[in-house]
């Protein structure tokens, strides 16, 4: 590698010659670059079966039983959900972005244990390959919910141990990319990177690495007790052996709450990255934005009750969640403060990174506030179960997170592949995607607030007009999305090439040639100022 | 090479995580061998035609001592329950709260409502706190505070009280097992009829209800000192389900997670106590 470093400065990281050749030099290959490509490539796959099948449930709901029966359509939107959380917007940012863009943020020239992340992306494949296996193998796929809920999941007759044994494994390659992410952090920064002079992505990309390595566990443990109730018989959670139910949900959202977190904060940080480029002004609070992160991370380990406010609590433990669940709006509140007022008296452009960060504040807002509708309990009982908090959670993680996913896209798609998309169908893209998106979910508001409940396969006739709505957005939804992605597959092959700072933008990544060349640096930066 | 070292750390705590689950598992597995059992007299045996003894003392929810002869001297519904109870005790009440405020009878001239703890270490001022609970249920116009009074009493006296109603309960480590029943008694104190709690009805307001008819019949033949018997229907119980062993599972979940956050605690202070030592190691 050593003697390569010589013309470095020309070849790009896709140009190296490596000891393979084929798929085999991406597959073996330790460069934290290629790595976060394939878990891009992976990631946006996934995605698109996952929104195929969010376009067919959101089909079956205009007319229940034209396409098929009641627990087909209980297996595909389990499917649904077990792509979109555990194969797309949990791994979703840190992997890709993370991956990418983290050594270089912080003037590194991989992450800390190269090999170890490669073993993460093995991890991945294995595991979404063994959550692919149960939905084709003999039996039925797993038709429980992506939440796995006992004493079902231990009863039904699906294919549950093999997808819930797929995302355990899923679980390990997260664990370790945070412990990655974290050591990597701690120890490779450049010659003057101090803590508070890094960017607010790498910040987020901190907490949410502790996140994951200690909320990971928990899911793990708890999914391999319904693997052992599954095929020993052990009644952890079974109440006709003595177990408890409730003490499964407890477990779950120990983790599952949290696990929101590994999902948004990192698309905070793309946010907090973008609107200062955008508005050509230094990050307002930059210490604040940054502490927040941590605020979130650590009070959010403190709230999962709420998601069990109906499940049988005592009112002193629902009172108690309910307030601190209150308390995750103030960090979350000064992010949003902040990212508007660094737009406040800045000389905006509205490129498209800026238009899909504006629509993650938007829609990430009102994924919140009604985030609070829910959080408070009297509100809760009668909003439990419902589509309201389908359309609660697909605006935090539709809105929130995928969201900031089209905005780092758009924003570092010249940096990671060398090419500009088109500036207009990006925009034209957009304006349809979030038109259509509000379609499909606001609806759902609606349809929730006047007690549809969530899961349900038919639904009495009153509920029509919401669910017509919501469909008819959803195929909006597709129609921006298509053009989004068409308009980023053609760039790759026909785009113009890419300058190494097409944004002006300040971090490290701006400062080294697109695509970046194989170790990224030629000579180790040394920083003198904050970036971001 | 330090990377060798690094591995081998990572490798170790991997190792520990995993000998500490599986540990948990064979250990949990063993807590759930042996189910939990209930022996021993529990449930109602029917005493319809005797009478409760006249001389039993208890306290009211201001702490003042009353006697059952005091007590009984109009057709009486009696419930016996435990007042920290989170399980049928407090939906039985409340169904029988709902059921009295449809009744055609007046409170207090046609009948009075008894709840008696059989818990001894209930003291008035928790009882004072349950009454406050159902008492507004009623809106009858003759409804007053004392409509329904809320008893507690000493071991012995519930004893009797128990043993004469033929109640029979055990204690349990977080709670009792006991039936779930109203007992009807006539103005002089006989026992005149029963009725069961049978139905439990999943997620509606009122799971346990009565029916305001059965009651009013059943207080009517009391007046009139008539026994009622027969009709043996299924009975619920209250009970704690509170399976054997389970706190040492939670003691494991515990102590998984406690060694996983001392684990992860010690991560972060190995990275920033040997920070310096590492910093441009690598190139």
């Amino acid at each position: 590698m050593t003697e390569e470093r010589g013309n470095s400065k020309e070849i790009s990281f896709y140009e190296e010659k490596g000891r393979y050749k084929g798929v085999l030099a991406w597959l073996m290959s330790t460069d934290h670059k290629r790595i976060g490509i394939q878990y891009l490539g992976a990631l946006l796959s996934f995605f698109a079966v996952g929104v195929s099948l969010g376009m067919i449930i959101r089909l079956s709901l205009v007319s229940p039983g034209w396409l098929f029966g009641a627990q087909t359509y209980d297996e595909i939107f389990t499917t649904h959900g077990i792509i979109m959380i555990f194969l797309f917007i949990i791994p979703g940012i840190p992997v890709a972005f993370g991956n990418f863009f983290l050594p270089i943020m912080i003037g590194a020239r991989d992450v800390a244990f190269p090999r170890l992340n490669r073993f993460t992306w093995w991890l991945y494949l294995a595991g979404a390959a063994i959550v692919a296996l149960s939905l084709f193998i003999h039996g039925e796929p797993p038709d429980t919910g992506w939440t796995f809920y006992a004493p079902y999941s231990i009863r039904t007759q699906a294919n549950i141990a093999l997808a819930v044994f797929g995302v355990f494994i899923l679980g390990f390659s997260s664990i370790l990319t945070g412990l990655n992410f974290v050591t990597t952090i701690h120890r490779l920064r450049a010659p003057g990177m101090t803590w508070f002079r890094i960017p607010v992505f790498v910040w987020t990309l901190y907490a949410t690495g502790w996140v994951q390595m200690l909320a990971t566990p928990v899911l793990a443990i708890t999914l391999v007790f319904i693997i052992l109730g599954r095929v020993f018989g052990v009644g952890f959670f079974d109440p006709s052996k003595g177990g408890d139910p409730i003490l499964y949900e407890h477990l779950f959202w120990t983790y599952s709450h949290p696990a929101v977190y590994i999902m948004v904060l990192p698309a905070m940080g793309i946010i907090s990255q973008i609107v200062p480029v955008f508005s050509r002004e230094k990050l307002f609070g930059y210490k604040a934005v940054a502490l927040s992160a941590l605020g979130i991370a650590i009070v959010g380990y403190f709230v999962w009750g709420h998601h069990m406010f109906t499940s049988g609590m005592s009112d002193t433990a629902r009172v108690i969640f309910s307030f601190i669940t209150f308390l995750v709006a103030v960090p979350s509140g000064v992010k949003i403060f902040n990212w508007v007022a660094t737009m406040y008296k800045g000389s905006i452009t509205v490129n498209s990174p800026l238009l899909f960060a504006l629509s993650f504040i938007f829609l990430f807002s009102i994924g919140g506030l009604t985030g609070l509708v829910i959080g408070s309990l009297a509100p809760n009982l009668h909003l439990h179960g419902t589509y309201f908090i389908v359309a609660h959670f697909h605006y935090v993680m539709f809105g929130g997170a995928g969201m900031a996913i089209l905005a780092g896209l758009h924003y570092w798609f010249p940096k990671m592949f060398g090419k500009m998309y088109k500036e207009r169908p990006a925009k034209i893209g957009w304006l349809i995607l979030f038109i259509g998106f509000n379609l499909l979910y606001f609806s759902m508001f609606v349809l929730g607030y006047n007690g549809m409940p969530r899961r349900y396969f038919d639904y009495p006739p009153q509920y029509f007009t919401g669910h017509l709505v919501s469909t008819i957005g959803s195929w909006i939804l597709a129609v921006g999305l298509l053009i989004i992605f068409g308009n980023l597959i053609r760039a790759l092959f026909t785009g113009e090439k890419a300058p190494a700072n097409p944004w002006g933008g300040r971090t490290l990544e701006w400062k080294i040639a697109s695509p970046p060349p194989p170790e990224n640096f030629k000579e180790i930066p040394v920083i003198k100022e904050t970036l971001s | 090479m330090n990377t060798s070292r690094r591995i081998n750390i990572i490798v170790l705590s991997a190792t520990s995580f995993i000998s500490i689950l599986l540990l948990s598992f064979s250990l949990a597995t063993s807590a759930w061998a042996d189910e939990d059992n209930i022996t021993g007299s529990l449930g109602i045996r029917e005493m319809t035609g005797r009478y409760v003894p006249l001389d039993l003392t208890f306290q009211d929810e201001t702490g003042k001592e009353v006697t059952s002869r005091d007590i009984f001297n109009k057709p009486t519904i009696l419930t016996l329950v435990y007042y920290s109870c989170d399980h049928i005790c407090p939906q039985m009440l409340e169904g029988l709260g709902v059921a009295l405020d449809k009744l055609e009878l007046a409170p207090k001239r046609d009948y009075d409502v008894l709840t008696v703890s059989f818990d001894e270490r209930d003291t008035p001022e928790i009882a004072e706190r349950v009454k406050r609970n159902y008492i507004g249920l009623i809106h009858h116009k003759m409804a007053s505070e004392d409509s329904w009074r809320f008893l507690t009493a000493n071991r012995d006296n519930i004893k009797m009280l128990t043993d004469a109603v033929g109640f029979h309960f055990q204690r349990h480590m977080h709670g009792f097992v006991h039936p779930a029943v109203l007992i009807i008694l006539s103005p002089h104190g006989k026992i005149t009829r029963y009725i069961y709690a049978s139905k439990y009805a999943y997620g509606v307001a009122y799971p346990v209800t009565f029916s305001p008819f059965e009651l009013k019949t059943a207080l009517t033949d009391a007046s009139q000192e008539k026994v009622f018997t027969g009709r043996a229907s299924a009975l619920l119980y209250c009970f704690p389900h509170e399976p054997k062993k389970q706190e040492t599972f939670f003691s494991i979940l515990s102590m998984a997670g406690t060694s996983m956050l001392f684990l992860l605690a010690a991560f972060f202070i190995y990275l920033v106590t040997t920070s310096k030592r590492f910093r441009g190691d690598r190139k």
